[in-house]
C-alpha cells in the first residue's frame, strides 16, 4: 500500500494555493507538518486529531465553496438571471419590439391558456415528443453503449459511427431526413415495401410528421451514448467478476452491478433529455420547412412549443406574448426536473 | 477498497458466447443506418447540381466532381474563418473546462448550506428557451461593447455559462469517494490541489466528454456568432458557410452539392477529434488506473 | 490500494507547474483578451482626417442574395458618386434575416436601411422613416412616374411611402415547351381559362401501364397560401373583408377557387398530393422536367432553369377564373430607411441611387426584371433567341392583373397560423372544402374579434 498523499511530496506553500490563501483558515499543514510516513489509512482511522482543528476546517468550507463558485455566480448573475428576468418582466408586456413594453398584467398567460387557437396543439405535440422521443434514446443509447463497451475489433470506429450523426450540421441533415421520409423516392418507404407494407406520406401526414420526427430525433443518441460510455468506464472490473463467481445471469449483472455505477449518468441522461426535448426546436424547424409543408406543419403536426414560441415572438413581432410562453415552458420543466431531483435519491447511487 | 465504483484497469466487459454473436449483427446493421445519412452527404457533395434535382435521386454520381471541394474553398477565405472558428472553439473548451470544473468540484465537496439552492438556480438557466433572452443579451453586451467582437461568443464560457458541463462534471465527481477529499484534506492539500491531482484525473473521460460536446457545440455554432459578429473578417465556419450557400443559391435552388461540400470539410475536424478522444477516454482511465 | 491514491501520487510533481500555467493563462485571457477579440474598428475609407470626420457612414442590414457582386458594385458606384457618405453593408443568411433584424431593432441598435418586403412591412412600418415628404421633392428629377404603377402600390401603405423597390416578382403560369411538344399539345395563351388548363393538365399527365405517373400536368403549391389564395380571388372570393375585420372564406366564390385547389389533385389528378411529387421537399418541382406547367412561380427561379441541361420553358399569364381575371400576386424587393437613421437625407440619396435607370440596368442583366418601364423595353430589344424566357414582356404585362396583398398587420398570422392548418387538412386529411374553409372562417374571425377588444394580449 503506497500513501495517498505523501507529505514529503507536497510543496511546502506553492503559489497557486489560491484557496487557502485566500481563505482565512488556518493552514493545519504548516502549522502542524504531518510525518512522512502518515498514509491513507492511517489519515482515515485518525480521528483522534484535535478536534477544533476539524471544525476550523468546515468553517472555512462555506468561503472555500463560495470562492469556487464565484465565476460560475458572476456569470449566472451577469449571463443569465438578468436577461431572464428582462424576460420575465417582458412576459407581462404587450411588446412588439418596435415600440416599448407596455405592462398588461397576466393577458399574455390568459390568452395563452384560454384563446391561442396553437398553444395547446404544441402542447400536446410537444409532450407526444418528449414521451416517446426521451425514453426511446436513451435505451437505443445505453444499449449501444453496452455492447460498445465489450472487448472487441474496431470498437474506436463503431464507437465513432454511432456518434456521427450527432456532429452533422443541422442544415445537412434536415435535407438527407427530407429525403429518406419522402414517400415515393424515399429510402424508409423503400425498406418498407420489401417487406410489404405500404409506407405513409410520413412528413406531409397530419398523422405520421411527428412519428417521423421522433425517428429523426433517435440518430442523435449519440451525444447520450458517449457519456454513457464515460460512465461506464467507472464499472469495477472486479465486481463483474465477483458477480460471474456467484453465478450471476447477465440481467442479475446489468442490474446489480452496471445499473447502481452507471445510474448517476443515467440521471443526467434523464435529466437533460427532458429538458432537451422539451426545448426541442432545430430539427423540426429545419425538416419542416426544408419539406413542403410550412413550419410546425402539415395543421400543426410538427408544431413543437419552441417552434410556436420562435413564430410568435420573432414573426409576428409578439415579444411579450413569446416569453409568457417561455415561462410557462420554465415552470414546467422546472416541475418535471424537481420531480427527479426528488426520485434521485430512491435510485441513484452516489458515494 | 474495491466496491467503491472506483476505475479499475480494465473495464470491459464480457459477454457469453451466444450473445457475443448476436452483437455483430447488430452493430453492423445499426453503422449502416448511421451512416446513411453521412454517406447521402458525401454522394450529394461529388455530384453535379442538375444531378442533386434528379428524380428519382441518385445514390452515385455519374462522375465524381472533385471540382466541388476545390469551388467550395475557393468560394470564400476558408483559412480565416477555419483559423476563427478554431479561436473561439479552444477559446470555449478552456472556458468551459476551468469554469465547470471549479463548480462541479465545489458542488461535491462542501458540505454548505444553499449548496443545493445555488445548483438548482444553474440548472434553471437551462430550462428557459433561449429565444427570449436574446435581446435583452443582445442588449447587455451593446453596453459593454462586445458586438462584432469574440468577447460574447467565448467569455461566457470562463464564467459557467456552460451548466450542461458543470451537471455532467457533477455527475461523475460524486461517484469519486469522499474519503479522498477527507484524506487529501487532513494530509493539508489545498481544494485546488485536491481537484486538480484526484478528481481531474479521476474524471478525465468526463473531462475529454465535456471538451468533446464544448467542441461540437461551438464548432457547429451557428446563431451566436450570426447575432454578435457583423464584420465578414471575424466570420466562423458555419457562418461563412450560410452566407455562401445564400451567394451561390436562392432560397428556393440551393446548390446542395455544394453545401454537402462545405458541411463535409467542416466535420472533418470534429470527426478526428471525436475519433482521438474517444480513443483516450480509455487510455486516460487505463493511466489513471494503475495499480498501486 | 486504490487506484486513485497512486494517481494522486504521480500526479502530484508535475500538476503545480500545469496548474500554475493554466491559472496565469486564464488570467492573462480575461485581462487581456486575445487580439480577436478587440473590437474591430469598421472599416472606412483611408481618407485625410478631416474627410473622415465629414464622413457620414451608413449601415445597410441585407440578406445574403445570388446577386451579391451585382449588389456591391452599385454601391460601389454610389460610393464614388457621394464621396462623402460611406455604406456598410452587413450582409445576412436569409433564413436567419428576420430575427437578425429585430434583434437589432429591439437593442436599439438599428441599421440605417434594411431589406423590406411587402409583407413585412405591415409590422416594420411604426419603424420605418416615412419617405413621402421625400418622394414627393424629388418626384420629377427621380422619375417616379417611370416605375410601374404595380410596383408604386406596392411600396405605399396607407397612402404613405415607406420604401422603394429594387426589383420584384410576379405570378405567372410557367411551360416546360419540351413536355408539350412531345404531347403535341399547343402552348398555353393569354387567353386560357382554368379550363384550358385543366383541360390540357389531364392531357400532358401520363402514366405508365402501372398507373405511375410520369409526368404531371401541373404543380401544386402547399405549405403557404401561394396558390391558394390566387385561386380564391380568381374565383372572385377574397380572404378577408376590406377593413380585414372579418373573414370571408366560406363565401361560395371563395370555397370555388379552393375547391379547384383541391381538386387538382384529387378530382383532376394534374398535380401530385404533397410528398408525392418529383424533386424532394421544396426543391423546385418544375426544374425536375417532369411537371408540364407551374402555376404561380418565383422570378427569383430563372437561374436555376437555366443551370438545368435541356429544360427549354417559357411563361404565360396565369389563366383566367370563372371571375374572368388572371390575378396573382406582385412581391417587391424594397430597401427601406429607419426612423432612427440619424442622416436620412443621405440615406435617401442612397435609395434613390438604388433604384435609378443605371442600377436597375445592372439588375437586369443579372438576369432580374426590372422596376423602371424604360429599361424593360431596353431589355426587350436586347432579347437573343436563346434567352429564357422568350416571352420576357409577359413578366411585365403580368403586373397590370396582379393584385396587392391586404394591407393588415395580421394579415400574415391569420394565412400562416389560423387559415393554413385548415387547408392543409383538405390535402392531408381529406377534409370536405366547404367544412375546412367554414372551420377556418370560424378560427379567424375568433383571432380577429379577440385582437379588436383594446385590452387584448396581441394586436395592434
Amino acid at each position: 500500500m503506497h500513501s495517498l498523499i505523501p507529505s514529503a511530496n507536497l510543496p511546502p506553500r506553492s503559489d497557486l494555493d489560491l484557496q487557502n490563501a485566500l481563505t482565512p483558515t488556518p493552514k493545519p499543514l504548516e502549522a502542524n507538518p504531518l510525518p512522512s510516513s502518515t498514509s491513507l489509512s492511517d489519515a482515515r482511522v485518525d480521528i483522534t486529531r484535535p478536534a477544533a482543528r476539524r471544525r476550523s476546517w468546515f468553517a472555512g468550507e462555506s468561503a472555500k465553496f463560495w470562492l469556487m463558485m464565484t465565476p460560475a455566480l458572476i456569470g449566472f448573475i451577469v449571463f443569465s438571471a438578468g436577461p431572464m428576468l428582462v424576460s420575465l418582466y417582458l412576459s407581462f408586456t404587450k411588446y412588439d419590439i418596435v415600440s416599448p413594453p407596455k405592462w398588461i398584467g397576466i393577458r399574455n398567460y390568459l390568452y395563452l391558456l384560454r384563446n391561442d387557437p396553437a398553444f395547446w396543439p404544441s402542447v400536446k405535440v410537444t409532450a407526444i415528443y418528449a414521451s416517446a422521443s426521451v425514453p426511446l434514446s436513451l435505451t437505443i443509447a445505453l444499449l449501444i453503449a453496452m455492447l460498445l463497451n465489450q472487448r472487441m475489433v474496431a470498437r474506436n470506429l463503431f464507437r465513432t459511427i454511432f456518434f456521427l450523426p450527432a456532429l452533422l450540421p443541422a442544415a445537412a441533415s434536415g435535407v438527407v431526413w427530407v429525403w429518406i421520409f419522402d414517400p415515393t423516392r424515399g429510402l424508409l418507404n423503400h425498406l418498407l415495401a420489401v417487406v410489404g407494407i405500404p409506407g405513409p406520406a410520413w412528413m406531409e401526414s397530419t398523422t405520421w410528421a411527428l412519428p417521423a420526427l421522433i425517428i429523426m430525433s433517435l440518430w442523435g443518441f449519440g451525444r447520450a451514448m458517449v457519456i454513457f460510455l464515460a460512465g461506464l468506464q467507472e464499472v469495477p472490473q472486479q465486481l463483474y467478476e465477483a458477480a460471474e463467481l456467484d453465478g450471476a445471469s447477465s440481467w442479475h449483472r446489468f442490474y446489480h452491478v452496471t445499473l447502481p455505477v452507471i445510474s448517476p449518468v443515467l440521471f443526467f441522461n434523464l435529466v437533460i433529455g427532458i429538458i432537451d426535448a422539451l426545448k426541442a426546436f432545430d430539427l423540426a424547424f429545419v425538416t419542416s420547412t426544408t419539406a413542403g409543408a410550412g413550419a410546425g406543419g402539415p395543421a400543426r403536426a410538427t408544431l413543437l412549443y419552441t417552434l410556436n414560441l420562435y413564430q410568435k415572438a420573432f414573426n409576428y413581432f409578439h415579444m411579450g406574448l413569446g416569453s409568457a410562453m417561455a415561462w410557462l415552458l420554465f415552470l414546467a420543466i422546472l416541475l418535471l426536473t424537481a420531480i427527479n431531483f426528488r426520485l434521485e435519491k430512491h435510485w441513484v447511487h452516489t458515494s | 477498497m474495491t466496491g467503491s465504483g472506483i476505475p479499475s484497469s480494465t473495464t470491459t466487459s464480457r459477454t457469453s458466447a451466444p450473445l457475443r454473436w448476436l452483437i455483430w449483427p447488430c452493430l453492423l446493421v445499426g453503422s449502416f443506418v448511421m451512416l446513411l445519412p453521412l454517406a447521402w452527404m458525401i454522394l450529394t457533395s461529388l455530384k453535379t447540381f442538375p444531378e442533386t434535382l434528379a428524380d428519382p435521386p441518385t445514390w452515385i454520381p455519374a462522375h465524381f466532381q472533385w471540382g466541388n471541394y476545390l469551388q467550395a474553398i475557393h468560394g470564400f477565405e476558408f483559412s480565416r474563418y477555419f483559423a476563427n472558428s478554431l479561436f473561439v472553439t479552444v477559446g470555449c473548451i478552456a472556458g468551459t473546462l476551468v469554469s465547470a470544473s471549479l463548480s462541479a468540484y465545489a458542488l461535491v465537496a462542501f458540505k454548505v448550506r444553499g449548496k443545493n439552492i445555488v445548483f438548482g438556480l444553474l440548472l434553471s438557466t437551462m430550462m428557459l428557451p433561449a429565444q427570449v433572452t436574446v435581446i435583452p443579451l443582445f442588449r447587455l453586451y451593446v453596453g459593454l461593447h462586445w458586438i462584432n467582437t469574440f468577447r460574447p461568443l467565448i467569455v461566457p464560457s470562463w464564467f459557467g455559462w456552460d451548466v450542461f458541463s458543470i451537471f455532467l462534471l457533477r455527475q461523475f465527481f460524486v461517484q469519486i469517494p469522499r474519503d479522498y477529499i477527507e484524506a487529501a484534506r487532513i494530509d493539508g492539500a489545498s481544494e485546488l490541489r485536491i481537484l486538480l491531482t484526484v478528481f481531474v484525473p479521476l474524471a478525465k473521460p468526463a473531462l475529454l466528454t465535456v471538451a468533446v460536446f464544448t467542441f461540437i457545440g461551438t464548432w457547429n455554432d451557428l446563431w451566436n456568432p450570426l447575432l454578435y459578429l457583423y464584420d465578414e473578417k471575424l466570420y466562423t465556419l458555419p457562418l461563412a458557410l450560410m452566407q455562401f450557400i445564400a451567394v451561390a443559391g436562392t432560397a428556393q435552388g440551393t446548390p446542395w452539392q455544394l453545401v454537402m461540400a462545405i458541411a463535409t470539410i467542416m466535420m472533418i475536424p470534429v470527426v478526428i477529434v471525436f475519433f482521438l478522444a474517444q480513443k483516450r477516454f480509455i487510455e486516460g482511465i487505463s493511466a489513471a488506473g494503475i495499480k498501486g | 490500494m486504490s487506484q486513485a491514491a497512486a494517481n494522486a501520487n504521480e500526479c502530484d510533481s508535475i500538476s503545480p507547474r500545469i496548474a500554475g500555467r493554466f491559472w496565469v493563462t486564464c488570467l492573462c485571457l480575461l485581462v487581456f483578451p486575445p487580439a480577436g477579440c478587440r473590437r474591430t474598428s469598421a472599416p472606412s475609407a483611408p481618407a485625410s482626417a478631416a474627410h473622415a470626420e465629414r464622413q457620414v457612414t451608413l449601415t445597410w442590414l441585407l440578406s445574403t442574395e445570388q446577386i451579391r457582386p451585382v449588389t456591391e458594385a452599385i454601391v460601389a458606384d454610389f460610393e464614388r458618386a457621394n464621396p462623402d457618405i460611406h455604406v456598410q453593408l452587413r450582409w445576412t443568411p436569409e433564413p436567419q434575416y428576420q430575427t437578425k433584424l429585430k434583434t437589432l431593432i429591439a437593442a436599439g441598435q438599428p441599421p440605417d436601411l434594411f431589406w423590406c418586403g411587402d409583407v413585412w412591412i405591415a409590422y416594420l412600418q411604426p419603424f420605418m422613416y416615412d419617405l413621402t415628404p421625400f418622394v414627393q421633392r424629388d418626384a420629377a428629377e427621380y422619375h417616379l412616374n417611370d416605375i410601374y404603377p404595380a410596383l408604386r402600390r406596392a411600396c405605399q401603405w396607407s397612402g404613405r411611402w415607406y420604401y422603394l423597390p429594387r426589383f420584384f416578382n410576379v405570378s405567372l403560369l410557367y411551360y416546360n415547351k419540351g413536355l408539350f411538344d412531345a404531347a403535341h399539345e399547343p402552348y398555353p395563351t393569354a387567353n386560357w381559362t382554368w379550363m384550358n388548363y385543366i383541360a390540357a393538365g389531364q392531357r400532358l399527365t401520363r402514366r405508365n401501364a402501372d398507373g405511375a405517373v410520369l409526368t404531371w400536368g401541373s404543380t401544386i403549391v402547399t405549405g403557404w397560401w401561394g396558390e391558394w389564395y390566387i385561386l380564391v380571388r380568381q374565383a372572385g372570393g377574397e380572404m378577408f373583408n376590406p377593413q380585414v375585420t372579418r373573414c370571408e372564406l366560406n363565401s361560395p366564390q371563395a370555397i370555388a377557387g379552393m375547391t379547384l385547389y383541391a381538386d387538382k389533385i384529387f378530382r383532376y389528378k394534374i398535380s401530385p398530393a404533397p410528398g408525392y411529387g418529383p424533386g424532394y421537399g421544396r426543391a423546385i418541382g418544375f426544374a425536375s422536367g417532369k411537371y408540364a406547367m407551374e402555376f404561380g412561380g418565383h422570378t427569383g427561379n430563372w437561374p436555376v432553369f437555366d443551370a438545368i441541361p435541356g429544360l427549354d420553358w417559357d411563361i404565360q399569364l396565369l389563366p383566367k377564373g370563372p371571375d374572368g381575371h388572371s390575378g396573382g400576386e406582385v412581391a417587391v424587393d424594397a430597401v427601406g430607411i429607419s426612423k432612427r437613421c440619424a442622416h436620412p437625407e443621405q440615406a435617401w440619396r442612397l435609395l434613390k441611387f438604388l433604384t435609378n435607370e443605371a442600377s436597375a440596368r445592372r439588375y437586369v442583366r443579372a438576369g432580374l426584371l426590372s422596376i423602371r418601364r424604360s429599361v424593360a423595353e431596353e431589355s426587350f430589344r436586347h432579347l437573343n433567341p436563346s434567352y429564357h424566357p422568350q416571352h420576357l414582356r409577359t413578366a411585365y404585362d403580368a403586373l397590370a392583373y396582379a393584385e396587392p396583398l391586404p394591407q393588415s398587420r395580421d394579415f400574415i398570422e391569420i394565412a400562416l397560423e389560423i387559415i393554413q392548418p385548415e387547408v392543409d387538412r383538405i390535402l392531408s386529411e381529406h377534409v370536405p372544402v366547404p367544412v375546412a374553409c367554414q372551420r377556418a372562417t370560424e378560427a379567424a374571425d375568433a383571432f380577429l374579434d379577440t385582437i379588436s377588444q383594446s385590452s387584448a394580449a396581441i394586436g395592434p
